[in-house]
């Protein structure tokens, strides 16, 4: 019997962070400042994340696979003829475009139109996973700890 | 991919400079948002899988790619995209100052692929009779 997505518990993250020393380099005066940068994991890629929600979907990962890349295809598809793509827990992909003016109605072309771009709007429940109440932060020094790169549990 | 964008003609007059002059822009013409619910019949029909497969399957995949970063991982898909977390602080001018305080938000990002860019150049502009007036 498969999950449905209220069944699916929800998941807390955590991020290593470093200190880093930045020069202004277009103030006059060049100051020395210090900031904070995440130190980023592995690059995950379809296979993991198939892993992932077959797992957690108690489904298996054939179908999850074909889910997927159905799901990509679809996303572009829609895209591609214009439409914004809403996807529950993730957000809403549109493509946009933006245009030159023209001073006459003639010169008004296809030729005014400078690019087209994808933009993407995270939803509100994926905007609350990822505020700081659910995600741990820790500073981290290198060369003292170890774990940098947090494991992914089983789900 | 091969789709096609449609968009209008429109006239604007530009209220800011002094002399008021006319232009003419192209605007996209936006069609309704192609919701979950519309998104999962579409997936099932043309994937030949059933409806409520396809939505928990779609849910753990969100859910997935969420957790992955939240945990600082990027999640990437060829040809489509990266997903990863930006992190958006204060600059602090002491190294003691620099600490979690200084952070204002987390926010998860998309970059579109290369080849998607690619795809997205072939797409087809048309250009559709209606005309609008604004300001």
């Amino acid at each position: 019997m498969r999950k449905m997505y209220s069944q699916i518990p929800a998941v807390t993250g955590a991020l290593n962070l470093v200190k880093v020393e930045k020069t202004l380099g277009f103030l006059e005066e060049k100051p020395t400042v210090y900031g904070l940068q995440i130190v980023r994991g592995n690059v995950i890629g379809h296979n993991e994340i198939v892993q992932y929600a077959s797992k957690a979907c108690n489904a298996p990962s054939n179908d999850v696979d074909t889910a997927l890349n159905a799901l990509l295809d679809a996303l572009t598809y829609f895209m591609a003829n214009g439409h914004g793509v809403q996807v529950d827990g993730l957000g809403t992909f549109k493509m946009v475009s933006t245009t030159k003016c023209a001073k006459t109605l003639a010169e008004c072309t296809n030729e005014t139109i400078r690019k087209t771009k994808i933009r993407f709007f995270p939803s509100q429940q994926m905007q609350q996973l990822c505020s700081l109440k659910n995600v741990k932060v820790r500073m981290i020094t290198f060369g003292k700890n170890v774990d940098l790169v947090p494991t992914p549990p089983q789900p | 991919m091969a789709g096609t964008l449609m968009f209008r003609r429109g006239m604007m007059k530009l209220g800011y400079l002094e002399e008021k002059p006319v232009v003419f822009k192209l605007r996209q013409l936006t069609y309704p948002v192609v919701t979950s619910d519309n998104l999962i019949k579409y997936i099932s029909q043309s994937a030949n899988v059933p409806e409520s497969s396809i939505r928990s399957c779609v849910a753990a995949i969100a859910q997935a790619i969420a957790y992955f970063v939240i945990n600082g991982h990027a999640v990437h898909f060829d040809g489509f995209g990266t997903f990863h977390l930006k992190m958006q602080a204060k600059v602090a001018k002491t190294e003691e100052e620099a600490d979690t305080k200084t952070i204002r938000r987390l926010v998860p990002e998309f970059i579109w692929h290369k080849e998607l860019r690619d795809e997205c150049k072939r797409t087809r502009h048309e250009i559709s009779q209606t005309y609008s007036e604004e300001e």
